[in-house]
Parts: structure tokens; sequence; C-alpha cells
């Protein structure tokens, strides 16, 4: 862990710190595979050579592999923002949506418990809660998804 | 960023649904911990003197009156054994009185609905304020004997049966400030639905205190 993090704070410094070259490699994880036309057309670059430029730089930062028919193949990192995030397929999400789905099956739970029991005081405390948590992990689970730059 | 494949994703969510699912479950018996350890309210009855008819083996009945006795209210044995009558000069003049709370069983009650003495006696407290209660048992019978007690004639109210036989029952003629200055009684009734030993002497106190019956 100690020495790859130099590694990792050097990725996010290069790439996170960018703003187009982290949208060209959040592309770059959603396609898996792309040319740089690809890249150029899907993030409205103006030229080709721009869409070169930052995927050989994250080339460099072996982010991404040049594959002899001139395509690129991402390689997943985890550094920086991109830690708080899990990917499936073309999907990005935040960590906190497991939050969130923990909160709203309590939610349900607890509402059932207040309806159905004999005493249901502290149910209806523990459905007020778990409410809140659930609205809490719905907002910061909207806020880190639209914090990663649209690609 | 960890890459799930879909069926690792949804493997996480079926966790987390897991999660909490267990802290619902979980919270079932905390709670009903939380509520049968705590004492029930008795801040009403401990106005009161607490009388009971002790010749019975019904289960919940011996629970309550147990219950009631250790450590939370004061009570006093009333002796009504094959030979002895509730309607004795001393029954009578201990529990004549408005501050007088009864508990007899269901059984013991439904033997004596057309006893004499025991209509005396259900007389001589209901039409003085005390209060009766019938804990297990038949105690539909407990307003069968009230009726026929003829302490309705102290009230202009008409004192209707109750078929059901709840777990506990009650009967109260309350006392009612009239707009000439005068008071009337009138009957309160109590049918409680539990036979948890604490939310039944719980359910006592609030029908003293007016928040049911």
């Amino acid at each position: 862990m100690t020495s790859s993090q130099p590694e990792e704070e050097e990725l996010a410094r290069q790439v996170s710190g960018e703003y187009n070259t982290l949208r060209v490699y959040i592309y770059m994880l959603k396609t898996g595979r792309s040319s740089s036309g690809g890249v150029q057309r899907a993030l409205g670059f103006s030229s080709p050579t721009l869409a070169v430029h930052h995927l050989e730089k994250l080339s460099k930062l072996g982010l991404v592999d040049e594959q002899y028919d001139g395509t690129f193949l991402v390689r997943s990192k985890s550094f920086g923002i991109l830690k708080l995030y899990v990917r499936t397929g073309r999907w990005i999400l935040p960590r906190t949506v497991f939050f969130a789905a923990i909160f709203a099956t309590m939610a349900s739970g607890f509402l059932v418990l207040a309806l159905t029991q004999s005493e249901p005081f502290f149910f209806w405390v523990a459905l007020v809660i778990s409410l809140g948590g659930l609205f809490y992990s719905i907002y910061e689970t909207q806020r880190f998804y639209w914090a990663l730059p649209p690609a | 960023m960890p890459i799930y494949s879909t069926r690792k994703l949804i493997l996480l969510f079926l966790v987390s649904v897991l999660i909490g699912l267990v802290a619902v479950v979980g919270s079932l018996p905390a709670v009903n911990y939380y509520n049968h350890s705590r004492p029930p309210n008795i801040g009403a009855l401990r106005q009161q003197i607490v009388y009971y008819f002790g010749e019975d083996s019904n289960p919940l009945f011996n629970r309550t009156v147990t219950r009631l006795g250790t450590g939370l209210v004061p009570v006093i044995r009333l002796d009504s054994s094959p030979g002895l009558t509730p309607a004795s000069n001393q029954t009578l003049k201990m529990t004549g009185h408005s501050d007088s709370f009864v508990i007899v069983s269901g059984d013991w009650i439904a033997k004596r609905v057309s006893d004499n003495q025991t209509q005396t006696f259900l007389y001589n407290l209901l039409s003085k304020g005390g209060k009766l209660v019938a804990v297990g048992g038949p105690t539909h019978t407990l307003f069968d004997a009230v009726i026929a007690s003829h302490v309705g004639n102290q009230t202009s109210a008409t004192i209707f049966p109750q078929p059901a036989d709840w777990p506990c029952t009650g009967f109260w003629l309350k006392t009612t400030m009239l707009k000439n200055g005068g008071t009337s009684l009138y009957p309160s009734y109590l049918s409680q639905n539990t036979t948890d030993p604490d939310a039944i002497i719980d359910g006592w106190n609030s029908w003293l205190t007016g928040v049911t019956g």
C-alpha cells in the first residue's frame, strides 16, 4: 500500500487534476476500448490530435494500452476521486448507492412493523431515522454521480 | 476503481438489503425486551386499595396478581373459600369505598353471577365508586354479575352486557359533576386484549386516569 501511494498521488495529480484527461479516462472506462476518433466524436473535441494527446498521456501513466490496430484498451485503476466509485459494464456508480439500498430496506421494514405492531412508537422513530439516512444517502449519491465530468 | 461484474453488483445489492433486513428483524426482540423490562405505570393505581379474591387457579389471574404484588402495589387478599361469603361484614366494610379496586378471575365471578351474597358485595362496592376487574377465564360474566346486582339503579344510564371474553374486563360507576352542582354516576367499561400482566396493569392505570374506558 505504501509503495503504490506515490503512484496513486501522481495519477490523481496528472489525471484527476486535468479535466479533459479525466473525461477521456472515464469515457475509456465506460467503453473499454476506443480509437482516438471515437474519443474525439464522443467528447466533442475540436480535433483528433487533442484526443490523441490525452490518450498518449493516459498511456504513459499506464491507464490505457495502445493496440496494434491504433485503438486503445483501458486498464482500470483506483485513484483520487475514482476510489469512491464502482464500475460495472458501462455504469459507474458511487459507492454510497449501497448505503441507500440498506436504508431503503430498513425504512420499508420499519414502516411495516410500525403499521402492524401493537406498540409501534419505537418503530416510528426507527422509520424516521431510516428515512433520514435514506434521503441523505440519495443526496450524497446524486452529488457523487454529478461530481464526475460527463463522458 | 473496482470493476464489478453485473452478478457481483447484484450480489452486493442483495447483501445491502440483507444488512437492512437484519437491522429490522433484530430490532423486534430488542424493542420487545425494552417494552417488557419497563415497569408498568402505576401512579393512579397506587391511590387505590387493591383487593383480590385468592381462591383461584387461573394462570393469567395468578400471574397478574403476583406481578402486582412484587414491588408495584400492595395487594390485600380477601377470603371467599367455601363456607365463607364475599358479603361478610368485614369484607363489605373494607371494600365499600371509592378507592377500592377489586380483582377477581373470570372463573370466580362466573360461578357467582346468581349468588345473592356476591350481588350484595358487588352492589356495596360499585355503588360507592369502587372498581371491579376480572382477569382470565369467562370475563364477560363480570358484566352479567354487575347487572344482576341491580347497581344500575344508581345510574340513569343502562348497563349493557358485553359478550366477548377479553383477557381482562372491568366495570366502574364513575362520578361526574352536573351543571347544577350535583353529582351523577355513569358506567365505565374496561376491555383489554392482552395477556401480558404488565400491559394489563398499565391498562388499569390508564382506565383510572381516564385515558381509556
